[in-house]
């Protein structure tokens, strides 16, 4: 079983690590003098403007299907002539009955309805 | 404080600013130099701007790390257009072999690989340029109290690799 490593173990590594770096880092005053001549790249937009494209024209679409919908005219049934005659003829006689319905009901009477009137009540003293 | 301050002040810093450009392309030698040749004209071009609020050095290692990740997305960016043209996937770069002397280190190398990428940072903060947790916390933009528990989670875990390494040869 080996021994544990420590953080001077650890410390230890990354110095040796860093002394083999060194030995390879690129000269400073060649680096410097390229990054004069170097061209930028050009700044990253944080979202690029077909993103923003793409995202117009799908709300502007569905915005005008939103609008076709709630506009679109509503078509009336079509019906034909015959039927239309034939259903004004249902709804006349169906106006009728209920007509000749009341009339049976105003007409009606209460078999007592002649107590109520006031030439039987002559015997009453 | 202008460009040509800065500059002077950087080439103190050159070296520890090479090692930490190489941990951030994840250990690729040619990419840590290219990155920190866009750091560098950045400087000169007066794109990024040290305003005193912290260390230069701070300041540097969080211009560095950036301008990695940058390049890193146009790498990103650019495989991807390539896959859609070419039949095969394009396999990316692994970092670049360099020439071994030292087999310690090359076990410390490839255990670094196997951390996550802010274990690794941390560590290579701490350890590597001898910053203080809190110090590493502001290069990474993150909290001393997340860059705490990476340090530790990512220590541990070094350690047990190591071991098992150390085990293995013995």
């Amino acid at each position: 079983m080996s021994d544990p490593i420590s953080d001077e173990d650890l410390q230890a590594l990354f110095a040796r690590q860093r002394a083999a770096d060194c030995e390879q880092a690129p000269a400073f005053l060649a680096m410097s003098a390229q990054a004069r001549v170097t061209q930028l790249p050009a700044p990253q937009a944080t979202a690029p403007v077909w993103h923003w494209a793409w995202s117009g024209a799908a709300a502007l679409g569905l915005a005008l299907a939103a609008v076709l919908s709630l506009y679109r005219p509503t078509k009336a049934p079509t019906i034909s002539r015959d039927a239309l005659a034939h259903e004004l003829d249902e709804i006349d006689v169906a106006l009728r009955k209920s007509i000749a319905a009341q009339h049976e009901l105003t007409a009606w009477q209460s078999p007592t309805d002649f107590l109520l009137h006031p030439n039987h009540n002559e015997n009453i003293p | 404080m202008d460009n040509r301050e800065i500059l002077s002040q950087l080439e103190a810093l050159h070296r520890d600013a090479f090692g930490w450009a190489v941990a951030c392309c994840a250990g690729d030698r040619h990419r840590g130099e290219d990155v920190l040749q866009a750091a560098y004209a950045k400087a000169v071009r007066g794109a990024v701007r040290f305003e005193e609020r912290s260390a230069l050095k701070t300041w540097w290692f969080g211009v560095i790390r950036f301008t990695a990740l940058e390049e890193a997305n146009r790498g990103r960016r650019w495989l991807a257009f390539l896959d859609r043209w070419r039949a095969e996937p394009v396999v990316q770069e692994t970092a670049t072999a360099i020439p071994e002397d030292d087999a310690d280190l090359a076990v410390l190398r490839t255990a670094l690989q196997a951390l996550s990428g802010r274990q690794r940072e941390v560590l290579h903060l701490t350890f590597y340029q001898r910053l203080s947790v809190s110090e590493a916390a502001e290069v990474m933009r993150i909290t001393v109290g997340s860059a705490r528990q990476h340090y530790e989670r990512g220590k541990k875990h070094l350690r047990e690799t190591l071991q098992a390494q150390r085990a293995l040869h013995e």
